[in-house]
C-alpha cells in the first residue's frame, strides 16, 4: 500500500525481537533443563502471533469492500483472535503434560545463572513490549463524522455524546485487559527467575538424588500454564459466540419479539434473524406480513426504530402482502413465509428449513379497520425439531380486545417467540 | 435425542478404543516405570481431546433450532470445531518440530528399543483401526447402516398424506440427517450410490405431488425435480469438515508412531552400546520427524483456509458476484440494486440479502419471483429481499439519492454503527429499459475512486439514454464495469 507509519515499524521490530527471544529461551531452556524457561518461551511465540495476527488483522478490517467478500474482511481480527487462543491453548497443553511428565520423573535445572539471565531479560521484554504496545495503540480518536442525507430519519440530538461516552468506555476496559494481560506475562518471567534463584543459591550436584526443589519448576509452570488460560478461555467464548451467529449478549429476543408484533399494521413476524458481525455491529433480517397497501412504509420506521434502540442499525425487513380473501381454514399458511425459494425441493437446503413450529405474533388489534380476529396462537412441543404437522390452537379474540391483556399474554408465552421458520 | 448417524457411531467407537489404549499404557507405564510408555500416552491425549471436540461440535451443531440464544441454530458449530482442531493440530505440530529441532542439534539415542517398537506398533495398530473405520469398510457399517436404511422409508410414509403446512416441510426437513448420512456411508461403492439416490428421488417426487397443492397457496414456487441428489452432495460436505478435523490428528498420530516404529527397528537391529557416540542412527528419528510435521502441515492449512472463509462470511466458492449482479440488474422492473450480501453459514447453505429499489406499484411482486429465481440457479435459497419504492416524482438534481438505501437506520448518528456504512461510491445497477411506461432516462451511472473509503459526496456521471435503447447493449456496458459491481453501501 505504500503506507508507513510509524506504528506499523514498531509493531514488526516487536515482532523481529519477539523471535529473537524466543529462539534464546527455548535454547538455554534445553541447555539448562528447566521446564519453566520453555513455557515462558511458549508465552512469547504465543505473543507474537497475536501480534502478526493483529498486524494483519488491522489491515484487513479496514477492507471494507471485497470482490471475494460482501462484508469485507471486518471478521478478520475475531477469526484471528479465535485461533491465536486456541494455538494458546495448544501450547499450554503440551507445556502442561511436559509439567506432569517432569512430576512423575523429575530433573534437575542445570546452568542456573544462563536461566537466571535467560529469566531476566524475558522479564524486561515483556515490559518494553507493552510499553511500546500502550504508547501505539492508543493514539487519539477520530471525531465524529458527518451524515449524508439520506431517506427516512429522526434526528435525534443526544446521539453523538452516548457514542462518544461508549468509545471511551470501550477504551478503558481495553486498557484495564492489557494491563491484566501484562500483569501475568510478567508473572511467567517472575517464577522463571525464581525457580532458577532457587537453583543458583542452593546448587544441587549431579550425583544427588532430586530433593524438593526439582518440584518447583513444574509447580511453578503449572501456575504459569493457569494464568495464561484464564485469560484464553474467556477470549475463546467471546470469539465463538460471534462466530456461531448467536444472539449478542445485549439483545434480548423475547423483549424485542414482543415489541415487533405490537407494532400496528402487521399480521405476523417470522423468520427473524439477529447476528453479530463484529463487536458493536448487529445485523438483522426478518419477514414481516402484512395486510393494507401502505401499511408497510409506517411499519418500517416503527420496526427500524424498534432495533435502533436496542442497537441494532443494520436492518433488512422483507415484507409479504397477505391476500384478505384467503379462506379461514388456511390460517395456518399465514404464518408459512410467502416466498421460500422458488422450488420446494430446495426446503433441505433453506438455512432454517420450515421444521421447527412458527408462532404467530399478531398485533393485538391497535387498527379497527379488516383486521382479522386472528390473535395469540400457541404451538406446543416446541423445542423439539417435529417436522410434522403444525399444531395450532388459535384462539379467536374480538377486535376490540383489550390491547394490554394481548400484551400480558404475549409475556406469558415469551419463551416461545422466537418464530424462525423459512 | 435420539438421532444415530453413522459418522457419530463412528466417532465414539474411536473414542472408546482410544481412551482404553491411553488407560492401558498409562498404567503400563507407570507400572513398568517406563518414560516411553508415558510419553506416548499423552500423545493418545491430544487424539482423545481432538475426538472429543468432534463429536461435541457434532453434537452442539444437530440440537433443534428454537433456542432463543442463536437464531441460526449452532450449525456453525461443526466449522467452529473443525477450526480448532486444524490449528490445535497446527501448534502440535510446531512443538514436534521444536523438539525434533532440539535434538538434531543434540542428538540422543533410544534406550529400549524393544518396549518402544511394541508401543510403537501397538499405537499404529489403533490408529490404522481408526483411519480404516473412517472409509467406510462395509463391514463396520453394516450395524449403522441397516437400522437406518430401515428407519428411513417408514420416515418419510409417515410425511405423505399430510394436509397442513409443516408436512411437506417436515418431509425434506426430516430425511436431511439419514439422507446425508446414508449418503456419506455409500460414497466408494457407485452402484449403490445411483441406487440410493433413485429410491430417495422417487420418494421426494411423490412428496412433491402433495406438495404443489400447497405450493400454489403458500407463495411463489416451481417445481424442479433434479434437486435432491445435489442436496444430499452438499451436506456430506457439511459434515465432513469436521470429520476432516478428526481425521488429520489421527493420521498426525498415525504417522507418528511410524517414524517411531522405524527409529526402534534400526536401533533394534543394529544396536548402539552406552559408551558409543551417537552415529548416523541418531538423526534418524528428528529428520522422519521433521518430514512428518511437513506432511500434517500441508494437509492442515487447506482446512483452516476453508473454514476462515466460512467463518469470515466470504462469498462461497460457487458464487460469482459479478455474473450474479449483472443478472441482477437485468429483471425487468427493478430501477437498482444495492446493499448485496453473500455469506455461507455452513457448506452447502447459503444466505443473501439485498435491497432493491422499484418504481411500479406491484413490481415488487414479479421481481421477487425472477429475483429468487435467479438465485436459486446460482445454489442460493435463503433470500431476504428489502424492496423500497422510489418516488418518481422526485426531481432530477436528487438522483444520486436514488442510489443510497431509501431505509438507512433511523438515525444519522448510527452511520458508524452500520455493519457497512455507506463509505464506497455506490454504483447503481438499472434496467436497461426493459419497461415502456415511464421508464426514467436513468442508466448506467459510473463512479470514480471505487474502492477507496470516501464518506463525502457521490460523484456520479449520469448517462442519460433514450428509453428505447438496445438492452444487449446495456448489459454490454454492465459488463464492462463488472469489477466495480459489488454495490454495498448501506
Amino acid at each position: 500500500m505504500g503506507r508507513y507509519s510509524g506504528r506499523s515499524f514498531r509493531l514488526i521490530l516487536m515482532c523481529i525481537v519477539s523471535v529473537l527471544l524466543f529462539v534464546m529461551e527455548l535454547v538455554i531452556s534445553h541447555i539448562g533443563n528447566s521446564l519453566s524457561l520453555a513455557s515462558d518461551a511458549f508465552a512469547v511465540l504465543s505473543h507474537l502471533v497475536s501480534m502478526i495476527i493483529g498486524l494483519f488483522g488491522v489491515r484487513a478490517s479496514s477492507i471494507k469492500r471485497h470482490r471475494k467478500s460482501t462484508f469485507g474482511f471486518l471478521r478478520a481480527d475475531v477469526v484471528g483472535a479465535f485461533g491465536n487462543s486456541i494455538f494458546a491453548v495448544a501450547l499450554m497443553f503440551s507445556i502442561l503434560v511436559e509439567a506432569v511428565k517432569r512430576y512423575i520423573d523429575p530433573q534437575k535445572t542445570e546452568a542456573p545463572l544462563l536461566v537466571l539471565s535467560a529469566g531476566v531479560i524475558g522479564l524486561l521484554f515483556n515490559v518494553l513490549n507493552y510499553v511500546i504496545f500502550l504508547d501505539c495503540c492508543y493514539c487519539t480518536a477520530p471525531g465524529p463524522q458527518e451524515d449524508a442525507e439520506t431517506g427516512d430519519s429522526l434526528n435525534t440530538q443526544n446521539e453523538p455524546e452516548e457514542t462518544m461516552k461508549k468509545e471511551k468506555k470501550s477504551e478503558a476496559l481495553n486498557i484495564r485487559g492489557v494491563l491484566l494481560h501484562v500483569m501475568g506475562d510478567a508473572l511467567g518471567s517472575v517464577v522463571v527467575v525464581i525457580a532458577a534463584i532457587i537453583f543458583y543459591v542452593r546448587p544441587l550436584r549431579r550425583e544427588d538424588p532430586c530433593n524438593w526443589q526439582c518440584y518447583i519448576d513444574p509447580s511453578l509452570t503449572v501456575v504459569m500454564v493457569i494464568i495464561i488460560l484464564s485469560s484464553a478461555f474467556p477470549l475463546i467464548r467471546e470469539t465463538a459466540a460471534i462466530l456461531l451467529q448467536m444472539v449478542p449478549k445485549g439483545v434480548n429476543m423475547e423483549e424485542l419479539m414482543s415489541k415487533l408484533s405490537a407494532v400496528p399494521g402487521i399480521s405476523s413476524v417470522h423468520e427473524v434473524h439477529v447476528w453479530e458481525l463484529v463487536s458493536g455491529k448487529i445485523i438483522a433480517t426478518l419477514h414481516i406480513k402484512y395486510q393494507q397497501d401502505g401499511g408497510d412504509r409506517d411499519a418500517s420506521i416503527k420496526i427500524r426504530e424498534i432495533f435502533h434502540n436496542v442497537g441494532i442499525h443494520s436492518v433488512t425487513i422483507q415484507f409479504e402482502k397477505v391476500d384478505l380473501k384467503e379462506p379461514l381454514e388456511q390460517k395456518d399458511l399465514q404464518l408459512l413465509c410467502s416466498s421460500p425459494c422458488i422450488s420446494k425441493a430446495c426446503t433441505k437446503l433453506l438455512c432454517c428449513p420450515p421444521g421447527a413450529l412458527p408462532l404467530a405474533h399478531v398485533n393485538g388489534c391497535a387498527e379497527h379497520n379488516g383486521c382479522p380476529p386472528l390473535d395469540l396462537s400457541q404451538s406446543d412441543g416446541l423445542g423439539r425439531r417435529q417436522t410434522t404437522e403444525v399444531a395450532i390452537d388459535l384462539s379467536l379474540e374480538g377486535c376490540l380486545s383489550d390491547h394490554g391483556q394481548a400484551l400480558g399474554k404475549l409475556q406469558e408465552d415469551s419463551r416461545y417467540v422466537n418464530s424462525t421458520h423459512f
